[in-house]
């Protein structure tokens, strides 16, 4: 790697990070570095000054205590081989076996993904699904943000300067869940991916929530699908309605990758099996 | 025991695989400067202007060139491709290249471009290079001029395609050279470092006495690295006029728009058929892409000059245009033709079989070549096989018809699988090609091999070789090569040669040193002796083959103590049958490959493990061919899948699981060691393979369907199964 010349500093403490980073527009932190070292191989980004975070205490970690609390220096492989965690909400295992390949997930952290919000991510959808908050801490304090309004476009998050993503917080992850991940080989970005969390009573819908990406420029929360679910019987009919609904919601990309059409059809048919996955655990 | 035919493992692993193998990048001689190029974004412009004042104002800046000996940058003030090299600086370090790179500027203008061949050859269509005064690079003929319009009870006419892929090496393209006042050394990573030699000692007008060129460790070229680039030759001349060693190193990004890409062919056929499945004619015009320089010379002609395959098609014509367009150049990649010809002529058995309603091997049985040698229509003549009986043999072997009825069952199941067959015939070895076995003062032997392995395991196969011959163990025998200090002359690893030619090469030299240390022996021991097992003996005592060779270095005996042998190999014919099994997903349209399956008549088998690897590694690039690569130019003639995060190499988790065979009686070449190649079968065999095997899952879902261009993409087959 031969970037331009940029400066470095390990920060010792969370406050010490933030301030460095509010006070140099040039600065970015680095955790894992799977995405932020690609693009300085490029030179496709030149920042002034590396902020190492990735030896924060009190960053890392997965507790399942209450709410599912995980760290933004969580690594996937973190997550993925958390066996508590795992028997909780299997569906956050089951996402991080699917990003990228082994080394990725041991140096990648979900905080990372996240703050890049590359709009391939795999986290977002899943995230959005189970309704998860991103907590972040800045110069002018703590916050939490809905998942559903972090990412606001590719590459670009809520965030504010200064700010770092401290963690994640699930308050509720269902059993019916699942993420379906399309890609053209394995440990590819997906070409369309769709989580789901589907909750039953009584053979019929209670709550149902689904989220894609592949199919707009940022992870989308498929909401005419979702209404389509509310109340109805579990069964495979509903599915292909929800599936069809949410094929009709989006206007997909067109790219080399695949047409809008295929990106459709793709969803379609995620969404069902996403929903039938879910519905079996 | 020979060792020839034993599956031995590689005796290179234990460099390779524990990291100790010597690459390209790890050669850095004290006080190196490092190279880089300032190469073009656009597709087609002229060079106006080449602005290295403030690149060159930083003191870390050792030099910058518009100019060297060897090739002109930007040919007649023009840039062809995206990623031509405009200028060179040199540095102290990568971080100072790097950054000067950025600081240089060119004034382009930009020209029309084309990417598409078909458009390339339309009237008014921008010239590549105008004096040539259209973007023809080359034309030929092959066969019968009258096969376009040969009578026959049945005809189909089409277009087929196989798209342009990057080699992708897992080592990138990197060239090292530094002159001590007296010597220049050029490393490179190389197939072919006699010809870096040769060009690098005529750009500067060097005696060849006074270039060395050094293959180091090669980590994968597959054909990419068979010509003498021109940046081997500017690094090489301006560590000569610096008088420092001077390096560069390919980014992968710069790899591959840099280095050749492969295939990128198109046919359109016109095939004569009986009711049977007879094919009584065949005409085709290959239209092949050479991108922006005809740097990939004769790839269009073998696969014309092999598009009957192993068919004996006597009334047949082939056509071939070369076109320029804005893109990389072509160059060869494992098969180099023969994956072309492959695909195009299984294709028109396989839609031959279709349009009869007949089994396609039942086609493909009709029309096998009988009797060999057999001289095809273009002149191409296979040397030994039996086609048919391969056939029968093969299809038992690979339980062909059980797998097809295994698919039924599957699919009854709902579980949709497909299997493809394919035949080929290719053709390997050419030219001439060099060894020395040197014995040694203990009586261990050293080979040099002409030959320019980069991961084949071809040292083993040719200690192998020599061993057996010089009836010593493998550990007494160990070859080197690569080295022009070694060995002045070769042509080096490419075109499935290596075992054929530069083996039979060793092997005649391993036998004339053992005659002459008969020889030797008879003179030390006064009588005549035989030779068994490393031991000389007769009527008056005994000597093992270590002590005459002492006598010899001491002066008690004369005799040779190394020899130098040029063999000249013809070509040779491997023959083989390969079965694919897909599985896909009717709804993605998502195809996995599950199962492979091969039966080749490719000769003796020196070595049955690395050449069952050849097959696995072959067979991988095939299903790429065949599924996941294509090099996508878009219409503003960026190379959109431009590293290997956007290109889909596939990768150990896309393998089928190979099930690899050889004939049990196979048909040796003429060759003293009787091989005939299998460093390219997989290649060729799989592209077409696959394609059936996806083509006969779809078919289920929608009967007519037809596949007729590479990759078969997942949208591509979802298209297919679609009403």
């Amino acid at each position: 790697m031969f970037p331009p010349e940029l400066d470095y500093v390990r920060a010792r403490s969370l406050d010490e990070a933030i301030g460095v980073l509010a006070s140099r527009e040039d600065a970015v932190p680095i955790a894992g570095g799977q995405s932020l070292v690609p693009l300085l191989k490029l030179r496709a980004v030149s920042p002034g000054l590396l902020v190492d975070i990735r030896g924060l205490k009190g960053l890392g970690g997965v507790d399942v205590g209450g709410p599912i609390r995980i760290g933004a220096l969580a690594t996937h492989g973190d997550i993925e081989g958390h066996a508590e965690l795992r028997a909780r909400c299997p569906v956050m295992a089951e996402a991080a076996s699917k990003i990228a390949d082994v080394q990725v997930r041991s140096f990648g952290t979900v905080g990372g993904s996240l703050a890049h919000a590359d709009p391939l991510a795999d986290w977002p959808p899943v995230l959005m699904a189970l309704d998860a908050e991103v907590h972040v801490h800045g110069p002018s304090g703590s916050r939490a943000i809905p998942m559903g309004d972090f990412v606001r476009g590719p590459y670009t998050t809520a965030l504010e300067r200064g700010e770092l993503v401290t963690g994640i917080v699930v308050r509720d992850c269902p059993r019916g869940a699942a993420y379906l991940k399309y890609a053209y080989r394995h440990g590819d970005f997906a070409v369309v991916a769709v989580a789901a969390a589907l909750r039953a009573d009584g053979g019929h819908v209670s709550e149902a929530r689904l989220a894609a990406i592949g199919v707009a420029d940022r992870p989308l929360r498929l909401g005419q699908a979702e209404a389509r679910l509310a109340g109805v019987p579990v069964s495979e009919d509903a599915f292909a309605d929800a599936a069809e609904a949410a094929a009709r919601s989006v206007s997909p990309p067109d790219d080399h990758r695949a047409s809008s059409g295929y990106r459709r059809a793709l969803l379609a048919t995620l969404v069902k099996r996403a929903l039938r996955a879910a519905a079996g655990r | 025991m020979r060792l020839v035919g034993r599956p031995i493992p590689r005796v290179e692993d234990a460099r390779i695989l524990r990291g100790r193998a010597t690459y390209l990048d790890d050669i850095e001689p004290p006080g190196t400067l490092h190279a880089g190029f300032v190469r073009s974004p656009y597709p087609h412009a002229r060079v106006l202007r080449v602005d290295m004042s403030d690149a060159l104002s930083d003191p870390r800046v050792i030099a910058g060139y518009t100019s060297l000996p060897g090739p002109p940058m930007a040919p007649g003030g023009k840039v062809r491709f995206q990623g031509e090299a405009v200028a060179m600086l040199v540095a102290v370090d990568r971080y100072a290249l790097a950054d000067a790179l950025e600081r240089v500027v060119v004034d382009y203008e930009p020209l029309p471009h084309v990417v598409d061949p078909a458009k390339a050859l339309e009237e008014g269509a921008p010239l590549l290079h105008e004096e040539n005064g259209s973007n023809v690079a080359h034309t030929a003929r092959y066969g019968s001029p009258d096969a376009a319009g040969a009578a026959a009870p049945r005809v189909l006419e089409g277009e087929l395609r196989v798209q342009r892929v990057v080699p992708a090496a897992m080592e990138p393209r990197g060239v090292v050279a530094a002159y001590d006042g007296h010597t220049l050394t050029v490393w490179s990573s190389t197939q072919v470092p006699y010809d870096v030699r040769k060009e690098v000692a005529g750009a500067l007008g060097l005696p060849l006495s006074r270039v060395r060129a050094v293959q180091p460790d090669v980590g994968g070229a597959f054909g990419s690295k068979l010509i003498v680039y021109p940046e081997e030759v500017w690094v090489a001349a301006a560590a000569y006029l610096l008088g420092r060693p001077v390096k560069w190193v390919a980014t992968r990004s710069e790899d591959f728009r840099a280095t050749t890409h492969g295939r990128d062919m198109g046919l359109a056929f016109r095939v004569g058929f009986d009711g049977s499945g007879r094919v009584r004619s065949l005409w085709g015009r290959i239209t092949c892409d050479v991108g922006a320089y005809h740097w990939g010379e004769g790839l269009s002609d073998i696969a014309a000059r092999m598009l009957t395959g192993p068919y004996d098609i006597r009334e047949a014509g082939v056509e071939v245009v070369d076109v320029y367009t804005n893109k990389t150049p072509l160059g060869a990649y494992r098969g180099a033709g023969r994956p072309e010809a492959t695909f195009f002529v299984e294709r028109i058995m396989d839609m031959v079989a279709d349009e009869l309603g007949l089994d396609p091997v039942e086609v493909r049985r009709a029309n096998l070549v009988r009797g060999l040698p057999y001289t095809n229509p273009f002149g191409m003549t296979y040397d030994t096989g039996d086609y048919t009986g391969t056939l029968e043999a093969a299809l038992s072997r690979l339980g062909y018809y059980e797998l097809l009825r295994w698919a039924d069952e599957e699919w009854a199941r709902g579980r949709l699988v497909g299997v493809g067959l394919s035949i080929y015939v290719e053709v390997t070895t050419f030219g001439f090609e060099t060894a020395i076995v040197r014995a040694e003062p203990d009586g261990s032997f050293t080979v040099v091999t002409g030959t320019t392995p980069h991961g084949q395991g071809v040292a083993t196969g040719i200690a192998q070789i020599v061993a057996d011959e010089l009836e010593v163990p493998l550990e007494s025998v160990r070859v080197v090569w690569g080295d022009t200090a070694l060995v002045q002359d070769g042509i080096g690893t490419m075109g499935s040669r290596s075992i054929t030619a530069g083996g039979s090469a060793a092997l005649l030299a391993a036998r004339r040193l053992r005659e002459g240390l008969k020889a030797a022996a008879e003179q030390l021991l006064g009588s005549p002796v035989q030779y068994s097992g490393g031991r000389f003996w007769g009527p008056n005592g005994e000597a093992q083959i270590g002590d005459v060779v002492r006598a010899i270095y001491r002066g008690r005996a004369s005799g040779p103590l190394e020899a130098y042998e040029v063999y000249n190999a013809r070509s040779t014919y491997p023959f083989g049958v390969h079965v694919a099994v897909v599985e896909v997903d009717p709804e993605t349209g998502h195809v996995r490959p599950v199962l492979y399956r091969s039966y080749d008549d490719a000769g003796e088998i020196v070595n049955p493990l690395l050449a069952e690897g050849q097959i696995h590694g072959g067979v991988l690039q095939g299903v790429g061919q065949a599924l996941y690569e294509e090099a996508v130019y878009d219409g503003e003639g960026n190379l959109i899948t431009a590293n290997l995060a956007l290109y889909g190499v596939p990768t150990f988790a896309e393998a089928p699981r190979y099930e690899v065979r050889f004939a049990e009686r196979p048909h040796r070449s003429e060759h003293p060691t009787g091989t005939k190649g299998v460093g390219e079968i997989g290649a060729i065999a799989a592209t077409p393979a696959v394609v059936r095997a996806v083509e006969h899952a779809v078919r289920r879902v929608r009967p007519g369907a037809r596949a007729t261009s590479t990759p078969l993409t997942p949208e591509k087959v979802w298209m297919m199964l679609r009403p």
